[in-house]
């Protein structure tokens, strides 16, 4: 009876949460990483060698809260590459201040290259994996189709995909919701996911296949 | 005296396992020059975690003013030749030579009448510039970029202002890419005494590098044309010939095939070509291996920016950056200490719970993740974060075995709990073996990565715990 109602309990939190996080992509989106959407990128050639904590501190000074990934420029690392999601103008003569004072440069903004990176679009890193999944998922659900065809196989079936599928909705929703930055390596975590629920339910699957054998041998022998 | 061979055996096994490991983690060094050298191959990395180029391509905004021939409609076909393209002009009936062959005389034949006019023709027309026209050009890149098996890269594109940036892994590849990106594709074949396009690139049907080996090989591009361009073909074939006067005295009209009017070949011909199929001879033929793969590698190339259509957008290089990853050492230092602090609490949960064969299964545990990272490198799998994650799951799936072969020891003799353990285990991870064979046959690195990960830690799974885990244990479990 217990089993009962916490099996009910817990259906009805994977719906609310789900629907949670289709409201939150609806209305927010998913938080894409800074790397993947469009961003400005500001390469500061020092020419001479910096410690990468230096320009954290310098960043945070400048950039308060604002998204920053810091990268390496070329192999002396002479050069740095301050990607972050915008920067004002304020911003960028404030960054070039504080560069100055540390390095003891006399730079201006007009030194400064720069850019504004363009967004990798998601469908661009989800479209590779597309059909790898699809191939693999075809082949997966016709080995359980014919592995367990004396087994119900559309109603496992039917459950075995229900089940991945929340399972995968309930992990992006979580994603949504806590404002995770989404990665490409999103997908890999997923598929593991999707696999491992997939191999657990196999497990069982074999269980219960056993079961069904051993059962209609015992009737065989009855009968015999 | 089988009690001392089983220790014998334990000892020994775990010794090789201890070699093993010494072999991965620490490597085994040679002297090289003055130096010592890891003898063990490095890693492959992908670009995340070994950094990138960073090429920003910008559309090309620059013009030229030139002579071109208009018909009535005011189309352009073909830009006049000038002394400096070594043709010559309709006006002005001037001799060329050949472009790549010995100096001949060379006469104008056809006349045609059309008028000649000087236009600003700019590399991208305002027309040109849309966004459609972008999306276009950044999506025959991709597939040029994946039909030449760069396995791993990024396209950034800027829709309002059609600039692109891609990332591509800093090796051999980066040079191809700039070609790739920059080139148009427009193949042409056009008088090359009087620069009036002939054929143009919508004939075309397909472009395939071939080559003929004799006594040397001899590359060629192959381009084919469609049913419109073969007549079109035969036709120039026929009055693109060596004629002798009376005298004796040969006269050679030519025809010259260019990609983004850069002539790639300079010839006439000897004979009819009814097929619609043109060979242009690539270089000189060679009896070097190395040097036909390197002309072959070129010509493959080519036909890949041929066989693809035509760019919209003509891109210029802005700047071309080596980036590092933004995943620091010490990121990756304490990445790793989690991993080693999760592998021995997975150990003493072993060994707290199956005591002595609990401590073997966690040696055991290690030569596995030792084996495969070193045939990971002599396989020169690509590591990527994806397939780094991937194998943390097969060495949580190896330890998912190993305690299913240790519960089944608890209540069936050595022989049989393996046989058990293995009929199990296999039978419900079909589905991770599925996943690494198609993920292995995928062109992108980073799926291909993950699945050759799979693949290669599944097969070690099944030799090393054959060979090794289960020969820790021969003998110490009696039938009960």
């Amino acid at each position: 009876m217990n089993k009962e109602i916490n099996k009910k309990i817990l259906i009805l939190g994977l719906i609310l949460l789900i629907i949670a996080g289709i409201v939150v992509v609806l209305l927010k989106g998913f938080n894409v990483d800074l790397m993947l959407e469009s961003h400005e990128e500001i390469t500061y050639k020092l020419g001479k060698e910096y410690e990468l904590k230096d320009i954290e501190n310098i960043c945070k000074e400048v950039f308060g809260n604002k998204k920053v990934v810091i990268k390496e420029v070329e192999f002396f690392k002479d050069a740095v590459a301050i990607n972050v999601s915008s920067a004002t103008d304020e911003e960028k003569a404030k960054l070039v201040e504080k560069m100055n004072e540390k390095y003891g440069e006399t730079k201006t903004v007009e030194d400064l290259t720069i850019d504004t990176i363009p967004n990798v679009r998601i469908r661009d890193w989800i479209n590779p994996y597309i059909k790898p999944v699809c191939i693999s998922i075809f082949i997966i659900l016709a080995y359980i189709a014919i592995r367990f065809r004396k087994l119900n196989t559309i109603k496992l079936l039917g459950n075995l995909i229900l089940k991945i599928a929340v399972t995968i909705l309930a992990i992006l929703s979580i994603v949504a919701i806590l404002r995770i930055p989404m990665i490409p390596n999103y997908i890999t975590i997923l598929t593991i996911v999707a696999v491992a629920e997939c191999c657990v339910y196999l497990s069982k699957f074999e269980k219960n296949l056993v079961e069904e054998k051993n059962k209609s041998n015992k009737k065989k022998k009855a009968s015999k | 005296m089988e009690k001392n061979l089983r220790k014998f055996r334990t000892i020994a096994i775990i010794l090789v396992i201890i070699l093993i490991a010494l072999i991965a983690f620490v490597g085994i060094y040679g002297k090289n020059l003055n130096a010592f050298k890891n003898l063990i191959p490095d890693y492959s990395f992908g670009m995340e975690l070994e950094g990138s180029r960073q090429l920003k391509f910008v559309v090309d905004t620059t013009s030229e003013e030139k002579e071109v021939y208009v018909d009535e409609q005011g189309n352009v076909l073909g830009e006049v030749k000038t002394e400096e393209d070594e043709g010559v002009s309709l006006e002005t009936e001037e001799t060329s030579e050949e472009a790549e062959g010995p100096a001949e005389e060379i006469t104008e034949t056809n006349t045609p009448s059309y008028a000649t006019e000087t236009r600003t023709i700019k590399k991208n027309e305002d027309g040109v510039l849309t966004k459609d026209n972008f999306e276009k050009t950044k999506k025959i890149i991709q597939t040029r970029l994946n039909k030449q098996g760069i396995s791993e890269y990024n396209i950034r594109l800027d829709t309002v202002t059609g600039d692109m940036v891609v990332e591509v892994p800093d090796d051999e590849n980066v040079n191809i890419v700039y070609q790739l990106v920059q080139t148009k594709g427009n193949i042409q074949i056009i008088d090359h005494q009087t620069g009036l396009i002939l054929i143009d690139s919508s004939h075309v049907k397909k472009v395939e590098a071939v080559y003929t080996s004799d006594q040397s090989f001899q590359t060629f591009l192959q381009v084919t044309f469609d049913k419109e361009g073969a007549e079109k073909l035969k036709e120039i074939s026929n009055q693109y010939v060596e004629v002798k006067d009376e005298t004796g005295e040969s006269t050679k009209t030519y025809v010259e095939v260019t990609l983004d009017g850069e002539a790639l070949l300079t010839t006439y011909f000897g004979e009819e070509l009814e097929a619609g199929i043109i060979q242009i001879p690539m270089g000189e033929a060679t009896t070097d291996v190395e040097e036909f793969k390197a002309l072959f590698e070129t010509t493959q190339y080519l036909a890949n920016i041929m066989n693809n259509g035509q760019t919209p957008v003509v891109y210029s290089l802005n700047s071309d950056n080596f980036l590092k990853s933004s995943i620091t050492d010490t990121q990756k230092l304490v990445f790793t200490i989690i991993l080693v602090v999760a592998l021995v609490i997975a150990s003493i949960i072993l060994i707290a719970k199956y005591k002595v064969k609990g401590l073997l299964a966690a040696i055991s545990n290690i030569g596995f993740i030792a084996l495969t990272t070193i045939v990971l490198r002599y396989t020169k799998v690509t590591i990527t974060l994806n397939s780094i994650i991937f194998f943390i799951a097969m060495v949580v799936l190896n330890i998912i075995f190993l305690k299913m072969y240790l519960k089944n020891m608890q209540k069936l003799p050595e022989s049989e709990a393996y046989v058990e353990t293995l009929k199990h285990y296999y039978l419900s991870i079909i589905p991770v073996g599925v996943v690494a064979i198609i993920f292995t046959f995928m062109a992108n690195a980073t799926i291909s990565s993950v699945g050759m990960i799979v693949f290669w830690s599944m097969f070690i799974q099944v030799i090393y715990n054959l060979a090794i885990t289960r020969t820790l244990y021969l003998g110490q479990n009696k039938a009960k």
